[in-house]
This record gives structure tokens, C-alpha cells and sequence, in this order.
């Protein structure tokens, strides 16, 4: 079957089979930036945004993001400017060994879209669902509560 | 889902249940594939999509609350905010963290029967209703489609909608629970709720979850709160009563009897924050 939608603001046309999921389809179209790691749910590595909604591209098919507007971490920059949450990351020294931390940007960009002003409770509940194993939380928590304040001063 | 072969995306709930009829047994309600596509069943050769049906929709009908079927978590806990205080909110939030609550659908939540869900405890204190969409429509009381650990009475019928009733939506209400984390899974939950008159509690509804092979509701503990103030001998006879009604089993997140203990210590806490609540707003 095809699907078609837009990626990272191009529009894009694939043949799939009915039970690829977007992470897999993602993956061997080289975008390696979304991670494959539980594929449960659980860990938050493979988070991509759909229609304005961060999820985990482990559990969606494919088939399901026909006529939809997706973004991966690739597309988060704005011609080669980092999105606001990467760059707090950077500046934060908010990475180990690096490998959560693209689902960890798509999560918290999504999350300030929607809660510009979060409480530090909120933002640790939203790790609730992004699994760093080098249990590095504390900076990248910083990371996105500084990303709120740049945010706000750029309104 | 090695043999799923085929996708469908039914514009109606009638449509979606039209498929599901189709497939006997072969086929499978896709909402926001947070738990289908983690148990990923081998026997399924074709998924309905429920996401672009027309059950997505959040509606006030004459006092009731309505949640559609194809609502999110995230849609849910937003419409659902001025029910019962707030407390469906907090424990539609306290069910999962951010990603998955943007896929995952309340009418999921309930259809996947695990005894640990946090919203059906919450909604069950509620009186909450199921509108199912089978070749005829009706409504059942949530707790009552619910027969095992993942196991309903469902068959085919589609949950194309959830009711608060509007005598519940005003209640007062407290949800709680046990878990390592914020949004993990409860080693035990508990929602309580009743209208508080005076210092006296009405319509008192008292539910746990994980501490049975489904939600359950504590009707004895419930009927001996009935039109009573929390003294303290009232409050130890519902707690002991509450320790009687569960059943819960060992696994690796609790043991039984601790399980057992902490259904009552959190229904104690439930009742007495949700009087504190009380004695704030007045």
C-alpha cells in the first residue's frame, strides 16, 4: 500500500506494508535521528510529532500517518538554527551518551508548545515517558525549564 | 502483528463496527495503539483505525459529560477538568506521561481491562456509563462489561462513548495511588466520591484498581460511610471492611498482603482529604 504526508514540511509519498511501523519506515528512509530502542512505549526514544502531538513512533503504523504533518528531530531546526530545547541542551551539557536525547528534544519541544510556563514537577512527569539509561535527568530537566524562559522571551 | 495483512479507516463508529463483524475475530479496534501495538497479537490479520471515525468528539448533553471513543487521554483530561473537582483530570494525567497520552484514548483505558488502569476506578466513583455501538446501541455501567485481567464482555460492540451521568459530575471526588513513579503502574489505586452535606457523606462510591481481577467497587465499605460523618470509628470500620473486599494477588510489583494493607490506608487518606476539600471550598 502507499501513504503520503508531509515530513518535516516536504511532502513525501512511500510504498509500505501494512504492518511497518513509522519508526521502522523512518529508519531505512535515513532518518536515523529517531531511535529504536524498547519498542514498547516505554522509553521515548523514537518520539516523533504528529499533527501537533508527540508520541512514539514505535507504536504507530505507518499506514496510519497517511495525509498527516509529521516531524522528527530533523525537522526541528529552522534553516540550520537550533530549535530553542536543542540549544538549552547543548548550552545545559545536558547529554551523556547521547542516545535518548533526540526523543527527549521532540518530547519537550511538543510540551513547551502546549505548557510554555511548566513547573519542574511538570516537566519530570513528562520524563515519565523518556528513559535515559546513564540516568542523566537533572540537566536535561534544567535544559527544557531554561528552554521555557528563552521561549517566553522570544514571544 | 506478523500476519496483519490489511488496514481499514471507517469514517463511522457504525462502519468500524461493520468491519469488526467481518473479520470474526481476525480483526482489531485500533484507538491509540498504546496497548495493541506493545502486545502486538499474532493472530490479528487487520487493524480498523478508529482515529478518523466520527466518535472523536467532547460533549456536554444536558449536564452529562461524553467523552467520545476516539478521544485522547490529553483531550479527555482537559474537558474533564470540572468534573467531580478535578479529580478524572488527575487521574487520566496520573495514568501515563506526556507521550502517551497524546495517542492513548480513555475509551482504550477501559477496553483494555487491566486491573490496574487508573481512570476506571476514577470514572467508576463516578457512575460513568459505556455507550456501545453493537447492532443495536446502549449503555451499561462501566464496571460491568469487565470480566478478568484483559478480558471483557465487549465481543464486537465499539465504546463510542463514555457518560458521567449529571448527578455524579458535581460530586466530590479524590484520586490516589501507589506507584514507584508518577504515571507507573499502580501497585494499588484508589478513587473515592461522594456529595458531602454538612459533615455528612452521600452517595458515597469507594473503588480500587490492581488489588482484584478487575477494578472492583468496596460496596460494603461504601455502605457503611453512607450518610455518616468521618469519625474515626466509622472511618476504621469502612478501612477494615475495605482490607476484607479486596482480593489482591503477588507479582513483582507488591505482595498480597501488602497490597492488602495499603488498599486501606489509601481509601483512609482518600476520605479524609476528600472531607479536607470540603471544609477548603467552604
Amino acid at each position: 500500500m502507499r501513504v503520503s504526508c508531509t515530513l518535516n514540511g516536504r511532502p513525501i509519498e512511500w510504498e509500505i506494508v501494512p504492518n511497518e511501523t513509522l519508526l521502522d519506515s523512518l529508519r531505512s528512509h535515513g532518518l536515523t535521528g529517531t531511535k529504536r530502542v524498547c519498542e514498547s512505549g516505554e522509553c521515548g526514544a523514537c518520539a516523533v510529532i504528529v499533527d501537533g502531538l508527540a508520541m512514539d513512533s514505535c507504536l504507530l503504523l505507518t499506514a496510519q500517518i497517511d495525509g498527516a504533518d509529521v516531524v522528527t528531530v530533523e525537522g526541528l531546526e529552522t534553516a540550520g538554527t537550533l530549535h530553542p530545547v536543542e540549544a538549552a541542551f547543548a548550552e545545559n551539557g545536558a547529554i551523556q551518551c547521547g542516545f535518548c536525547i533526540p526523543g527527549m528534544v521532540v518530547t519537550a519541544a511538543n510540551f513547551l508548545e502546549q505548557n510554555p510556563h511548566p513547573s519542574e514537577d511538570e516537566v519530570r512527569h513528562v520524563f515519565n515517558g523518556n528513559l535515559c539509561r546513564c540516568t542523566g535527568y537533572k540537566k536535561p530537566i534544567e535544559a527544557v525549564l531554561n528552554a521555557a524562559q528563552t521561549m517566553g522571551e522570544q514571544r | 502483528m506478523r500476519n496483519l495483512r490489511e488496514y481499514y479507516r471507517p469514517k463511522t463508529g457504525e462502519e468500524a463496527f461493520g468491519l469488526k463483524q467481518q473479520m470474526n475475530g481476525r480483526g482489531a479496534y485500533l484507538g491509540g495503539g498504546t496497548d495493541l501495538m506493545v502486545h502486538r497479537p499474532q493472530d490479528i490479520e487487520a487493524v480498523i483505525d478508529l482515529r478518523h471515525a466520527d466518535i472523536g468528539q467532547c460533549e456536554v448533553v444536558d449536564g452529562a459529560y461524553v467523552v467520545g471513543g476516539g478521544v485522547s487521554l490529553r483531550q479527555a483530561e482537559e474537558f474533564l477538568a470540572p468534573v467531580a473537582g478535578g479529580m478524572l483530570r488527575e487521574a487520566v494525567r496520573e495514568t501515563a506521561p506526556w507521550l502517551i497520552r497524546n495517542a492513548a484514548t480513555l475509551a482504550g483505558n477501559v477496553a483494555n481491562a487491566s486491573p490496574a488502569a487508573d481512570s476506571v476506578p476514577a470514572l467508576a466513583v463516578l457512575d460513568a456509563e459505556l455507550m456501545l455501538l453493537g447492532t443495536e446501541k446502549e449503555s451499561v455501567p462501566l464496571l460491568s462489561i469487565l470480566s478478568g485481567p484483559h478480558r471483557t464482555t465487549l465481543g464486537n460492540r465499539l465504546i463510542h462513548g463514555i457518560r458521567i451521568p449529571v448527578d455524579a459530575v458535581g460530586r466530590r471526588g479524590v484520586f490516589t495511588k501507589l506507584s514507584r513513579s508518577k504515571s507507573d503502574i499502580a501497585q494499588v489505586n484508589v478513587a473515592v466520591a461522594a456529595n458531602v452535606s454538612g459533615d455528612r457523606l452521600n452517595n458515597v462510591r469507594i473503588a480500587l484498581g490492581a488489588v482484584a481481577p478487575t477494578v472492583i467497587r468496596a460496596t460494603r465499605a461504601e455502605a457503611i460511610m453512607e450518610g455518616q460523618r468521618l469519625d474515626p470509628e466509622t472511618l476504621k470500620a469502612a478501612v477494615d471492611t475495605t482490607r476484607e473486599e479486596v482480593r489482591p494477588i503477588t507479582d513483582w510489583r507488591a505482595s498480597a498482603d501488602y497490597r492488602r494493607h495499603v488498599s486501606g490506608v489509601l481509601v483512609r487518606r482518600a476520605l479524609e482529604r476528600l472531607v479536607a476539600s470540603t471544609e477548603e471550598a467552604a
